[in-house]
């Protein structure tokens, strides 16, 4: 039990810190400085990639290095997550549905190319992996899509942050504490904003869409790593993201509009 | 059966047991056959085991070995003399008693399988001696190049190489920087060549 405990306070160590620190800073400043608009589009996915890449930097060198090589693939998320953000923050909040899933899939597959794995796993080589990849995270992130627009969801959040820290907990005790490392900072920044959206006097014109892509790419990302880097590879491990799929069971119970107004 | 037939009996029983005593050790037979001045390593004739522990009162040692390793070693035919000798290892092939610790042993935690696929040792000098030979090489793990002296009981004879060695290095220097408060940073290394497979 002692063991357990001290692996969970390694793993939501200095860099999970980081992370909150930066994601809260971020939500409350640009909840603050920026118009309802702006900040509805850019806050959360600037808030959870900035923090992503400040939490990476502070750890060990040697593991999270700044230039990826050969089958260290979890060097690419910090970036991906950059890249995430883009096109999360890319389109209005009112950009029809078929249009972010078409950026979403391109980043899906950009992904799954940086993130797909030199060996093979039960018998198939890189580019059927890959291909399986960039529908995992297509699928990982798709319900969050579906988020209304214009509108704060706290539950929606919170249940984003169970998963991410169930995620990252799995990870924790089947594969390593480095990967582990990497999934609490994504769990580290949804609590940052999650404590910075709590103490709002009113409900934040905040919507969760944009986080879709960030979730996909660093929550079923660093499950896609744990689960393949081993051998053999830990498939279990690529339930837990798609728990995302519960968003909209939760949208129907709080009678939310589960997407926006017209597809197509 | 008089006095003198049982004493030449047991005299016989006893020279017997005299000739038979060096391969009932096991020591020609373990030893590795040497031609044209070299031989070739591999996880048949050459076991290399690790034996870790954790910090505190409950140290709970966990030994682990690499079940696939190739190399070379070469030698003086004239001195009996090891001239050099060289290990590359899939860091892959690592095993223990314990999956759930052979998988987190393999993870980034420590030795970074899929990022560092192979470990080396290659000697760069060797100081024979009747006893204790002190071998100086490079041992690259984890991506990272170190210069280490290990002492190693070197035997040649006409049955081949049987050499045996037993030391520590410290996993922290290797950059497996792992959690030093709850996992030992000393690593005892275990290298024995001409082992029964």
């Amino acid at each position: 039990m002692a063991q357990a405990i001290g692996q969970v306070i390694e793993i939501f160590g200095i860099a999970a810190f980081f992370a909150l620190a930066t994601a809260l800073g971020l939500t409350w400043l640009g909840q603050r400085l920026l118009p309802a608009g702006p900040a509805n589009r850019f806050v959360l996915p600037c808030a959870v990639s900035i923090a992503y890449f400040s939490g990476y930097a502070t750890l060990p060198r040697a593991f999270a290095t700044f230039s990826p090589q050969t089958g260290q693939a979890w060097a690419w998320l910090p970036y991906l997550g950059l890249l995430a953000a883009i096109t999360a923050a890319s389109p209005p909040p009112t950009t029809k549905l078929s249009i972010r899933v078409i950026l979403l899939t391109i980043l899906a597959t950009l992904s799954a190319v940086a993130l797909s794995p030199i060996w093979s796993v039960y018998g198939f080589s890189r580019i059927p992996l890959a291909v399986f990849l960039s529908i995992y995270l297509l699928a990982v992130g798709f319900p969050l899509q579906q988020s209304p627009p214009h509108s704060y969801n706290r539950q929606s959040l919170y249940l984003l942050l169970a998963i991410s820290i169930l995620n990252t907990l799995a990870i924790g005790a089947i594969y390593s504490t480095r990967h582990a490392q990497l999934a609490a900072l994504f769990a580290a920044a949804l609590t940052g904003i999650s404590i910075a959206l709590r103490f709002r006097s009113k409900a934040p014109d905040l919507a969760l869409s944009p986080l879709a892509p960030l979730f996909a790419t660093l929550v079923g990302g660093i499950a896609w790593l744990a689960c393949v880097e081993p051998d053999p590879p830990k498939p279990i491990l690529l339930a837990i993201p798609l728990l995302s799929w519960a968003i909209l069971a939760l949208h129907a119970m709080l009678r939310l509009p589960s997407a926006p107004p017209r597809i197509g | 059966m008089n006095i003198r037939t049982l004493l030449a009996g047991l005299f016989l029983s006893a020279s017997a047991l005299l000739l038979v005593q060096p391969a009932a050790r096991g020591e020609n037979a373990a030893a590795v056959p040497v031609q044209g001045g070299a031989t070739a390593l591999d996880a048949q004739n050459t076991k290399l085991q690790f034996v870790c522990a954790h910090v505190g009162p409950k140290p709970d040692p966990r030994k682990g070995s690499f079940s696939k390793l190739t190399g070379k070693a070469q030698i003086d035919p004239a001195t009996k003399s090891l001239k050099s000798i060289v290990i590359d290892i899939d860091t892959n092939s690592l095993q223990t008693d314990f999956d759930k610790l052979t998988t987190h042993l393999k993870s980034p935690d420590f030795f970074e399988v899929r990022r560092f696929p192979t470990a080396k040792f290659e000697s760069t000098k060797i100081e024979p001696a009747s006893g204790t030979s002190q071998i100086t090489g490079k041992l690259t793990l984890h991506g990272v190049t170190k210069e280490i002296t290990i002492p190693a009981h070197v035997e040649i004879t006409d049955a081949g190489l049987h050499l045996s060695s037993e030391f520590t290095i410290s996993r922290l220097d290797f950059g497996m920087t792992f959690d030093p408060k709850k996992v030992e940073d000393k690593v005892a290394l275990t290298v024995t060549i001409g082992a029964k497979p």
